[in-house]
């Protein structure tokens, strides 16, 4: 390949933004015909009319697929977002003030991480009535820990450097100095943690969704997809899982891909520990 | 890397969860089926009919689970389906009242009090003899507890001898025989909180083990006074539809409960099936408007579309059911009318067929009854409301869901825009009241019929959830249940159904919509004849399909 290491790193950025963008933008505009049932179609194989062949109900698992990859990334965006701005908000705080609310910032991290992903996400979206709101709250509440304690952790070296000490002697507030030294410091491993999120909240969802506590399942959501499938894998159906599920893998091993190539470009230094 | 091993335990988890919670039997763990199995291959061979030409008397039967309250009459079992480790006063197989326990019975003239009187040489399997006592310690027990079964109409029962029993009603009821064949007598003496792991009864089999979510194995009880049947030992496995399926690949089970995707497949060595049901699948709907009411626990009531009689009519009649049963049920079901088609009591007159139902009938029911689309959206509406409205159904039951979207792919042609939602039913049960949901049901009992659709029976849970009420609907079922035969109580609830005005049918007022009786399907093994089954009431577990249990044979 052409280029130094740089433009390549550039490129691949670019061809998975338009990737998800693709998949994200096709799956919003899709008219709900195309993946409504027709029963005169149902059990197909995958041909050239239905790539991914047709279900029970003889909706195109293509566009199903597609829509709810669509609807996956959209609640991983919102999540991750949220998620995200929490875990740097509460680390930010917690590093610059220090004593009391870091040992609250550390405790409440200890209490989400010591309570599996899942489970806490269940009993979240179980509380906030499932569906879509459910699944996205439940996301961004047990997620923003690790990012947070990165966060943290930055900061507290950061808090030691020469030019924040020099800000502080010239009369900054811990404020000032937090929105204009800081922040933009720590700014790299926000964007990257931001989309090594992703994947993790679209797993998570899927996962929920799949074990029937997410999504409602006239949803086309992915987790609905691979969950409904299994109860026809016995008669032989194997299309009904095999590409959707390697369609979310796909997407994940995408943002992987994006997180990392991004890491290079805007923390070159944490980026080769 | 440590995201990458994340993600990688993720996907684990999903598979894993795939493997054990794919069912919708909340009793099959997922260790059961292949634990159940290998003993299964045990049993197997030691009952192998290849041996010397000795008669093959076991049989390995596989469904979806055993009941949650064990196999204790007081706490439910047997109230859905004929229960075979105790007897009951009477059967009601296919809505005739016959004899069971019971030799003779009659009612006093004010019909108030009911006498019984139960066979001489009936035993428990124990040995000891079933006592008329027993029957009324069983009734009381059965009318004090929680069950479904509402006994609540036995003032008190009252033992004369060994063998005569009298119940005395508080309000005649003629229809108060259709609760004897619900109740398996239990022993007085030998009765504890722990019978429904250790059940005694009068039945022709008993239990000698019982591995919860796994299997039980029933004998056959010497001491049961009716027809020897020739298996005398089932083993009854609990497994979900994947996993009963596999069995029979592999020859490990001679007769599994399957669902009607499933009955698509063929085994080689196995026969597909189906039975007939009454296992009626509808839309309830709320049949009242929204005026801002709510229930005592404040449940919300009525819905503003379905209140308008003419949608739940033209909904009734302008959907293809055939189209249902070939789309849905994959051709194993019949069409159905209400929930007690086939039973003596069906009002023939509320069948549809092509006179008054089709699209056209229910389009221009439509259109008389105001509800024009006039926005062109294909949708219409009436006096500003929208022909629009959520249908829930319960989400990991495939066929409910299958046919919430069908129905809503129909009711586009007729202009009426059905919205499916897949819930929980603890989701579905707030808001019941308010919103259509697809719902099951049929029973051997015209009191199915009187709690769907009785003004007294209104929220009551799953009963009348419509808060249905038409007073000469009340009127006709309480001079059934007055009545002092069996011809009347027909008589009374075929015009409680359509008198020629109006009636609790789809040609009437429509509480409810019924499309499709679906088949239980079964494999069966070559050379196990089950018999001629009678046709079969709603039961989410297949086990009634030992309801006939003595009349199974090898060939």
């Amino acid at each position: 390949m052409k280029g130094n290491r740089r433009t390549r790193t550039f490129i691949i950025i670019c061809v998975t933004v338009f990737l998800i963008a693709l998949i994200t933008i096709a799956g919003s505009v899709m008219d709900p015909e195309s993946y409504a049932p027709k029963f005169a179609d149902k059990n197909l194989g995958p041909s050239v009319s239905h790539f991914f062949g047709t279900d029970w109900m003889g909706r195109d698992m293509f566009c199903r697929t597609v829509k709810g990859l669509s609807v996956s990334i959209y609640i991983g965006l919102l999540a991750s977002i949220f998620s995200s701005v929490i875990g740097l908000f509460l680390g930010t705080f917690a590093g610059m003030i220090g004593g009391k609310a870091m040992a609250l910032f550390n405790w409440m991290v200890d209490l989400f991480m010591g309570i599996p992903h899942l489970i806490l996400l269940i009993l979240i979206s179980i509380l906030l009535g499932k569906g879509a709101r459910g699944v996205a709250i439940g996301v961004i509440l047990t997620h923003w820990c690790s990012l947070g304690r990165i966060v943290q952790a930055e900061i507290l070296s950061l808090k030691e450097s020469h030019f924040v000490h020099a800000s502080y002697r010239f009369g900054h507030s811990v404020r000032w100095v937090a929105i204009h030294h800081i922040i933009p410091n720590v700014f790299p491993q926000f964007v990257v943690g931001l989309v090594l999120m992703f994947p993790h909240a679209i797993m998570h969802e899927a996962s929920i969704t799949f074990l029937g506590f997410g999504l409602p399942a006239e949803q086309p959501a992915v987790g609905i997809i691979l969950s409904e499938s299994m109860q026809y894998l016995t008669t032989g159906m194997w299309w009904l899982a095999v590409f959707p599920g390697v369609c979310l893998l796909f997407i994940v091993v995408l943002f992987e891909a994006l997180g990392k190539n991004l890491r290079l470009l805007l923390d070159p230094v944490n980026a080769q520990m | 890397m440590k995201l990458n091993k994340k993600i990688m335990a993720a996907v684990m988890a999903l598979c894993l969860s795939a493997l054990s919670g794919c069912g919708n039997t909340a009793s099959n763990a997922g260790a059961g089926a292949d634990g159940s199995v290998s003993d299964v291959v045990v049993f197997g061979e030691g009952a192998a009919p290849a041996e010397s030409g000795a008669v093959k008397d076991t049989v390995v039967v596989a469904v979806n689970s055993e009941s949650s309250s064990g196999w204790n009459p007081i706490t439910g079992y047997g109230q859905r389906f004929d229960p075979i480790l105790q007897s009951t006063l009477t059967k009601a197989y296919g809505g005739e009242i016959t004899n069971d326990l019971t030799t003779d019975y009659h009612v006093s003239e004010d019909g108030l009090d009911w006498t019984f009187v139960i066979r001489d040489d009936a035993y428990y399997s124990n040995g000891e003899k079933v006592l008329a006592s027993d029957v009324e310690f069983t009734y009381e027990a059965v009318r004090d507890g929680g069950t479904s079964l509402d006994l609540s109409n036995i003032k008190d029962a009252e033992t004369i001898d060994d063998t005569t029993v009298v119940f005395h009603l508080s309000e005649p009821d003629y229809t108060f025989l259709y609760m004897t064949y619900k109740v398996g007598i239990v022993p007085e003496k030998y009765y504890d909180d722990n019978y429904g792991e250790n059940p005694i009864g009068s039945g022709p089999f008993k239990m000698t083990e019982w591995e919860k979510g796994q299997q039980c194995v029933w004998e056959y009880n010497e001491y049961y006074y009716g027809k020897e049947p020739q298996i005398k030992k089932i083993i009854l496995l609990f497994m979900d539809d994947d996993a009963s399926f596999m069995a029979a690949q592999r020859g490990d089970v001679d007769i599994i409960y399957t669902n009607q995707n499933l009955a698509t497949q063929t085994i080689d060595g196995y026969s597909m099936v189906p039975i007939e049901s009454i296992d009626n699948y509808g839309i309830i709907f709320p049949t009242t408007y929204d005026e801002g009411k709510t229930s005592e626990d404040g449940r919300p009531i009525g819905n503003n579309v379905t209140g308008d009689v003419v949608i739940r009519r033209a909904l009734a009649v302008g959907i293809d059911r055939e189209a249902l049963i070939r789309d849905v049920f994959n051709g194993y079901g019949i069409a159905s009318y209400s929930m007690c088609d086939t039973m003596p009591w069906f009002n023939e007159e509320t069948a549809l067929d092509d006179s008054n139902s089709g699209l056209d009938v229910a389009i221009d029911m439509l259109e008389e009854g105001g509800w024009i689309d006039e926005d062109g959206d294909g949708i219409r509406e009436k006096n500003g409301v929208k022909a629009e409205f959520t249908l829930l159904y319960t989400s990991n039951n495939a066929n409910r869901q299958s046919m919430a979207m069908a129905l809503a792919e129909q009711a586009k042609a007729l202009g009426i825009s059905i919205l499916p939602e897949g819930a929980a039913n603890s989701d579905i049960s707030p808001r019941m009241f308010s919103t259509p949901y697809m719902f099951g049901r049929g029973d051997y009992t015209p009191n199915e019929f009187y709690l769907m659709n009785s003004t007294a029976t209104r929220g009551a849970g799953w009963s009348n959830s419509s808060f249905y009420s038409n007073p000469s609907v009340d009127e006709y079922m309480s001079l059934a249940m007055a009545s002092d035969n069996m011809e009347d109580v027909y008589k009374y609830y075929k015009l409680a159904q359509w008198d020629g005005e109006s009636g609790a049918s789809l040609i009437g007022d429509v509480p409810a919509a019924w499309y499709v009786r679906a088949d239980h399907c079964y494999f069966v093994r070559d050379g196990l004849n089950i018999g001629e089954q009678p046709v079969q009431p709603h039961c989410a577990n297949g086990q009634v399909v030992l309801s006939n249990i003595c009349d199974w044979k090898w060939e």
